[in-house]
């Protein structure tokens, strides 16, 4: 026998006795909901801090490449525009190369696009790793700030042209002589778009031509088009 | 001995008793095997707390020791948890073992040259546990993850999660972040419109923001049904086991991914907006409050470095004819404003300095991301005692010599002043010429 049963109640009271006993909870769940905590602590970020990004949609924060399912004729088609050089072979999009390509003779050259959500470690970061993967020295920043500018995509983009023993990823070993890189890093808002081509340098250098208009023709599908993050 | 009589005579004898050393010894060898017991399903950083940093022990997961002794093929138990609030925690012990160890073996014991050695070794015991002591409250631990090329000042707690909410500025001006500890949101794990909620305020926000449906591990999730009621922005956050799916074990808390539902409430208009943080983000959420912006997001803890570290170089060497990992290296340089300092850290030879260690701790030649970004994990930590525990050891074996010596030339009649001073010569040239050889 409950407390509430022992009282002499009405018969309509009697009918709430439930919620009469989970009253109490509910209350607490409450005055849980009501909770109210000062921030006290702040902190100055560094100047090295990422570059503040704003805006930025839920399907690129959470890396959600998959268009929703009324859009699953439009998903399937590449977020760019481009015209293929004659004589580019062009390779499958993988999940980082967005645009692939090869060229020459025994497709020695490779030229791809490809696109990180941010700054992706930053412009500097990304000129000097490419440099460093072509045994080239580190630029400074000030150095940086003097590389020629490319326009692309309706804005301006920082352009390398670097030679030397290229590696890419492996080690000095197996570097291969006589290399030449070719690189446009384009900083938008909420993405940073490259674009890569390197190759024997004889070869490169009659591709560049074909590299230039490359990149003048690439272009969005649609205006407000976003790249699917990775 | 006559027993004491008066009250504080007794209580220092209780301070000072072997039979309270026992008691503790005892009950630290029990949290150690419990501790380690259930760090099999909690994992390391939640059993470190509950066992070995807690005042008392909340509680004793009797079913996970029974598993992790793997009697369960006997006989399952199920869920045994014992709600113990009266076991004493690693803090509270250490702590009685310290006054123990003051009263009984440096105020009580008997002084005199055959005891120098047993009141050395008990000195550096104390040292050791004040060592504990001042890591425990002082140290900061974490990580700082470069690319060639990139500088940073700050590394980021391995354990400790913070939400942070940043005003949209100018660039180069000066940022500020607000800053929620862990423990004001980690309670709030219920659903998102019948569960716990907190509102946190500050009077540079011109809104309020109400943090709720924490979740330790989850990831955002589309809402493809368009069904769900804590759908935000036609996501949800969808909870994920904790056990990793390759092993089956549990995945270490550096790997979990939090995430909740964060809710601005313009204090003028009371208008809601409501966004997911998730700690693997590619970005924090935006919210609009009238002419302003703001980031919210949730992660690591950040730390400031009195210097800034850049990554010039870092690379693997192999064991001949495999791909097993010999050695990682790092060429950085140590920036303090305009003066650099080059510097290599390499496994196992940190780089220390301004009472920071930094020490490689992971490498990555970027072929798993496809990136071909080579980028170098430094473990750094700011620790007051880092060496108290090696100059304790050293003390503690200089102490002990010094008594087996002293034993030793009392049983062969030689005179122990000049045994020691031998004995202690010589081990010293031992350590001076190894150091100097090696």
């Amino acid at each position: 026998m409950t407390i509430l049963s022992s009282f002499p109640l009405s018969p309509r009271l009697f009918q709430l006795r439930p919620f009469l006993l989970t009253l109490p909870f509910l209350v607490s769940a409450c005055n849980r909901l009501e909770e109210s905590e000062p921030i006290t602590e702040t902190r100055e970020l560094s100047s090295y801090a990422r570059k503040q990004v704003v805006d930025i949609s839920s399907a690129v924060r959470f890396y959600d490449n998959q268009e929703p399912e009324t859009n699953a004729d439009e998903s399937r088609e590449h977020p760019l525009l481009w015209v293929t050089p004659e004589g580019w072979k062009e390779k499958p999009v993988s999940q980082m190369r967005l645009i692939d390509f090869t060229f020459g003779p025994n497709d020695e050259g490779e030229c791809y696009l490809s696109a990180l959500p941010g700054p992706a470690g930053g412009l500097a970061a990304n000129i000097n790793r490419w440099r460093s993967q072509i045994g080239a020295a580190a630029l400074t920043e000030e150095e940086i700030d003097k590389l020629p500018r490319k326009n692309f995509l309706g804005g301006p983009a920082h352009f390398v042209s670097v030679d030397g023993d290229f590696k890419g990823m492996g080690d000095a070993a197996s570097a291969k002589s006589g290399y030449r890189l070719l690189g446009l890093i384009h900083q938008a808002q909420e993405l940073t778009l490259f674009i890569k081509m390197t190759g024997p340098k004889e070869l490169v250098e009659q591709n560049a031509a074909a590299f230039e208009a490359f990149c003048q023709s690439v272009q969005f599908r649609k205006k407000a088009e976003k790249i699917p993050s990775h | 001995m006559s027993a004491p009589t008066s009250f504080p005579a007794r209580v220092f004898a209780f301070l000072s008793s072997f039979g309270l050393a026992t008691f503790v010894l005892t009950m630290l060898l029990i949290l150690t095997f419990l501790g380690t017991l259930e760090q099999a399903e909690y994992g390391l950083v939640a059993s470190q707390a509950r066992y070995f940093e807690s005042v008392f022990v909340d509680r004793i997961d009797i079913g996970a020791c029974w598993r992790a002794l793997a009697l369960d093929a006997y006989w399952d138990i199920g869920n045994v948890v014992l709600p113990v609030n009266i076991l004493p925690g690693g803090y509270t012990l250490m702590g009685i073992l310290f006054v123990n160890m003051f009263v009984g073996g440096l105020i009580r014991i008997r002084k005199s040259p055959r005891t120098i050695g047993v009141v050395i070794s008990h000195f550096a015991i104390l040292f050791m546990i004040a060592a504990g002591a001042v890591t425990y409250h002082f140290a900061k631990e974490g990580i700082l993850n470069l690319a060639e090329g990139q500088t940073h000042d700050e590394f980021q707690s391995f354990h400790e999660r913070v939400i942070e909410i940043e005003k949209v500025v100018p660039e180069g001006q000066k940022r500020t972040a607000l800053v929620i500890d862990q423990r004001f949101f980690t309670d709030l794990s219920n659903s998102t419109d019948h569960g716990k909620a907190r509102t946190f305020t500050h009077e540079s926000l011109p809104f309020d923001l109400v943090i709720t449906n924490w979740k330790q591990h989850a990831e955002p999730k589309r809402d493809s049904s368009g069904t769900r009621g804590d759908a935000v922005d036609g996501y949800f956050i969808q909870e994920l086991s904790k056990l990793d799916p390759k092993n089956g074990q549990l995945q270490a808390d550096e790997a979990l991914s939090q995430a909740c539902v964060a809710v601005v409430k313009d204090k003028k208009t009371g208008a809601e907006q409501r966004g997911i943080l998730w700690e693997f983000a590619a970005a924090p959420w935006t919210a609009t409050v009238g002419a302003d912006k703001y980031l919210i997001n949730i992660g690591r803890r950040s730390y400031r470095l009195p210097f800034a570290i850049r990554l010039d170089h870092t690379e693997q060497e192999k064991h001949p004819g495999t791909e097993r990992a010999r050695r990682f290296t790092s060429k950085v340089t140590k920036l303090h404003g305009e003066r650099e300092e080059k510097r290599v850290v390499t496994m196992n030879e940190p780089v220390r300095g301004e009472g920071y260690a930094i020490f490689q701790s992971s490498f990555d030649d970027g072929s798993s991301s496809g990136s071909s970004v080579k980028r170098s994990g430094f473990q750094v930590v700011e620790n007051p005692s880092d060496h108290w525990p090696l100059i304790s050891c050293i003390i503690v074996a200089i102490g002990l010599l010094i008594h087996f010596v002293m034993m030793l030339a009392r049983a062969m009649k030689w005179n122990p002043w000049i045994a020691v001073s031998s004995t202690l010569f010589v081990v010293t040239a031992g350590f001076v010429l190894a150091y100097w050889k090696l």
